[in-house]
């Protein structure tokens, strides 16, 4: 199980290659919720002050 | 708003796709043949990245990875779209990698990795700090000059007499059968595919309806580029030597005497190595940042770019304890990863034709 | 705030650009100029390096070079050893010559090319010499014209008077297939009488009394030496690859008083071209050599005026060039079996197909079979600075 730990090492990679895909998989299902609570209060805000602009600096 | 020009993104792209493959030696499997392989992969792969500005083009006003929950619906699109910045960190992972073996085995042989690469990520953190647009302006500069030290160099290893073009004969050797195994996937995903990163920056450029235009332009200048360096390298060593370094075309630079007098002149090859690494590594931290900005509708990108360098750092620092590991990952599992294949080629192909299929609908509608 | 980061940044920096973590400096440094390689007793190496003293205070007399020999059980090893032995670090990126002696060039060459092919100063542009006997002994000779001797080699190397291969060509020519590997054999020779007569041999060698000269080709089959071919044999073998430099071809004319005699002829321009020809399931070759030179000694009683007699002369010269390239070929094939010219890369070129499919594995066996046929040409482009002999003419012989 510890070799699962850092699956973007070489070693890592060569015996279980699909371990990568599915740790990404899983971080972006979790970012993923993150994205959609920021995305709320963005829209919230938006109605609110009905003036906003997405800020790219 | 960051402003580049059409010159700019020309000159970016090019850099870009050039990239790494110099290091390591392009489609070296397939040997003699290599620079037909190289060729193939060109018109394969530019194919693919004017599908990716299409896609932008389709989507007027968004970013590649914001057309994934437009067009997927949130659900599904948001964590397809959050891959991309996970792929882009692991990427630039492997780039900070490669220099932490090619560096310490070619010229600086006793200082620690570690020095080299906080060096190296101290001068990506300031230009991520500044923009893109000094990034342009500093690609603008920079090809010329790297185009003209190349072509230098070609003009001395001509005059170091070690060129034996009958070295390219015979032709297709082998038969098809290594060109092949060695374009798909990884001869398109390797330079083309990788212009992914790339996306994120399209929107960012002067005259939108140009982009797909430059990019075709650059992709095929970048291949036609390794094509040639892949053939310098046969030409000088001879296939089997070419299959067995580690860093072909660094060989090729030491091959350079000319008079005894030209000589030694590995140290300009690094360099340009070095600089081509450090623009792709740019290119994939800036787009990780600005993926996740959009994504978590910051205002401002700053603030990530400490997170994500230091992450790269740490990526890259970690992920191979050899060279020979490193390599074997690209050549073995890479070819055949779910997340490059994808990300790369299948999610991308699904958007556009979704994309094309709605614009369709609403042009017929109006 | 800002200000101070940027300035921090930039601070930072500034330490990393100058370099000198890995710094060293020259008088740190020994410069390896020439390694002789010998196999020594019980399977070791014996390693001699060459190493370029540098005087910092321009003291002239006394050689400038300095003599290191170790044992060790690889390469490698060997030259840890030595570096224990000597305070500066050593350095191999102007190494120059790599001379390997005969015991180890017949036990195989594979480990010598392992590790300059790995090592990082390691250049592929090193000449590689093979020598009858010690290798180490030869790096004892002082120079005569050069400062160091390892120059003086690669000058002779370099004017391609004989056959010469760098260490990136020999091991080219050992993985690829159709071509076998050679190097120049390079024997210490003495320059003069002195040589000969006086008995110290040590001191002899230190007194420019015996030097070194490329006296042959070494033929090597796969990574082991074969055999040695002579001087002559080996200039054919430059012939053959279209890297002549001013070969002399001198002949002898027979026949009636007035045509015996010897002529000599400089090459100035040599074209060689093979053509290999495939018939069913035989091989053969045709050779086609052309060349163009000058006539620069005559010691026949033909005038070299008249152009009949200049074509009776090309003739004797293309008869020449023939049987010489014929008896190397021949050498090559019957007693050597080994394939140096390069007539199977040739055959791979112009057919692939039956290369890959018939000879590819079985060339070692099909070459010694294999039938070459040579035609040469050649033209006489002058005959030096005069046009007939200044001590006689002609028709003081046509009675």
């Amino acid at each position: 199980m510890g070799d699962y730990i850092l699956p973007w090492q070489s070693s890592v990679m060569l015996k279980h290659p699909w371990v990568l895909s599915a740790f990404f998989l899983i971080i972006a299902i979790l970012l993923s919720f993150l994205t959609w609570f920021r995305r709320t209060r963005h829209e919230q805000e938006e109605d609110s002050s009905g003036n906003q602009d997405r800020n790219m600096e | 708003m960051e402003i580049i020009s059409r010159h700019q993104l020309l000159t970016i792209s090019i850099i870009y796709q050039i990239g790494t493959t110099i290091i390591f030696g392009f489609a070296a499997g397939a040997g003699r043949d290599s620079w037909l392989a190289v060729l193939i992969s060109t018109f394969f792969g530019t194919v693919l990245v004017w599908m990716y500005t299409r896609i932008t083009h389709l989507n007027p006003g968004l970013t590649f990875i914001e057309c994934y929950p437009a067009q997927f619906g949130k659900v599904i699109g948001t964590p397809i779209a959050w891959l991309h910045p996970l792929l882009f960190l692991y990427i630039a992972g492997r780039i900070v990698a490669d220099i932490k073996s090619l560096v310490p085995t070619t010229i600086l042989p006793g200082t620690p990795p570690w020095v080299i690469l906080l060096f190296f990520m101290v001068v990506i953190s300031y230009g991520l700090f500044l923009g893109i647009e000094v990034m342009g302006k500093l690609a603008e500069i920079i090809l010329p000059i790297i185009l003209l030290i190349f072509l230098i160099e070609v003009i001395l290893i001509i005059s170091s007499g070690v060129v034996h073009l009958e070295n390219l004969t015979p032709i297709l050797d082998k038969g098809w059968g290594r060109i092949w195994s060695v374009v798909w996937p990884l001869g398109i995903i390797q330079s083309f595919g990788e212009s992914l990163a790339l996306a994120l920056v399209w929107t960012l450029m002067n005259e939108r309806a140009r982009v797909g235009r430059t990019m075709i332009l650059s992709s095929l200048f970048a291949g036609l580029f390794i094509a040639f360096t892949d053939a310098m390298a046969v030409v000088v060593f001879g296939e089997e030597i070419f299959k067995r370094a580690t860093y072909p075309l660094y060989a090729l630079v030491q091959a350079i005497s000319v008079s005894d007098f030209i000589a030694q002149l590995d140290a300009t090859g690094v360099i340009y190595f070095c600089f081509m690494a450090f623009l792709k590594t740019y290119i994939y931290l800036f787009a990780t940042i600005r993926s996740i900005q959009k994504l978590t509708y910051a205002r401002r990108s700053r603030v990530f770019i400490f997170p994500v360098v230091s992450i790269a750092f740490v990526l890259g620092m970690t992920m191979a304890p050899n060279v020979v590991e490193h390599i074997a990952v690209v050549q073995k599992v890479i070819p055949y990863d779910p997340l490059y294949l994808s990300l790369m080629m299948v999610f991308p192909f699904l958007l556009f034709c979704v994309s094309w299929i709605r614009q369709k609908n609403k042009t017929q509608q109006n | 705030m800002r200000k101070q980061v940027i300035l921090l940044f930039t601070v930072i920096a500034m330490f990393g650009m100058t370099g000198c973590w890995s710094r060293v400096e020259l008088n740190d440094v020994a410069i390896v100029t020439a390694t002789a390689l010998d196999l020594a007793d019980r399977n070791k190496i014996q390693v001699s390096i060459q190493v370029l003293r540098i005087n910092m205070n321009n003291a002239s007399g006394g050689n400038a070079t300095v003599l290191f020999s170790e044992e060790g059980e690889s390469i490698l090893d060997a030259y840890r050893i030595i570096q224990k032995k000597i305070p500066r670090h050593l350095n191999f990126a102007h190494n120059r010559v790599i001379i390997v002696g005969d015991k180890l060039a017949r036990s195989g060459m594979s480990d010598v090319i392992e590790f300059f092919s790995r090592y990082r100063d390691a250049r592929g542009n090193s000449y590689l010499l093979a020598t009858k006997g010690k290798a180490a002994d030869l790096l004892k000779i002082g120079p005569s014209f050069e400062k160091f001797t390892a120059e003086e080699i690669r000058e002779e190397q370099k004017a391609k008077v004989i056959d010469n291969v760098s260490l990136r060509e020999f091991a080219y020519r050992l993985l690829e297939g159709g071509i076998e590997p050679i190097a120049s054999q390079i024997q210490s020779v003495p320059s003069s009488d002195k040589a000969l007569t006086s008995s110290n041999n040590d001191k002899k060698k230190q007194n420019n009394e015996w030097s070194l000269a490329l006296v042959g080709v070494g033929v090597f089959r796969k990574d082991h030496l074969i055999g040695w071919m002579n001087a002559e044999e080996a200039e054919c073998l430059l012939w053959f690859r279209n890297k002549v430099k001013g070969s002399v071809i001198t002949t002898m004319l027979t026949g009636d008083k007035r045509e015996s005699g010897k002529l000599s002829v400089q090459i100035m321009k040599s074209k060689t071209t093979i053509k290999p020809k495939l018939q069913e399931e035989k091989v053969s070759f045709d050779v086609r050599v052309e060349m163009i030179g000058d006539l620069y000694e005559n010691t026949t009683k033909l005038s070299t005026n008249s152009l009949k007699n200049l074509e009776t002369i090309q003739l004797a010269v293309e008869a020449e060039i023939q049987s010489r390239i014929k008896s190397t070929v021949k050498k090559l094939q019957l007693k050597y079996k080994s394939d140096i010219v390069g007539f199977g890369r040739m055959l791979h070129r112009e057919h692939k197909k039956e290369w890959n499919e018939r000879f590819e594995k079985r060339w070692e066996q099909e070459f010694p079979h294999v039938k070459v046929n040579v035609t040469a040409h050649f033209k006489i482009i002058g005959t030096g600075r005069i046009n007939d002999s200044l001590t006689w003419e002609e028709r003081d012989f046509k009675k």
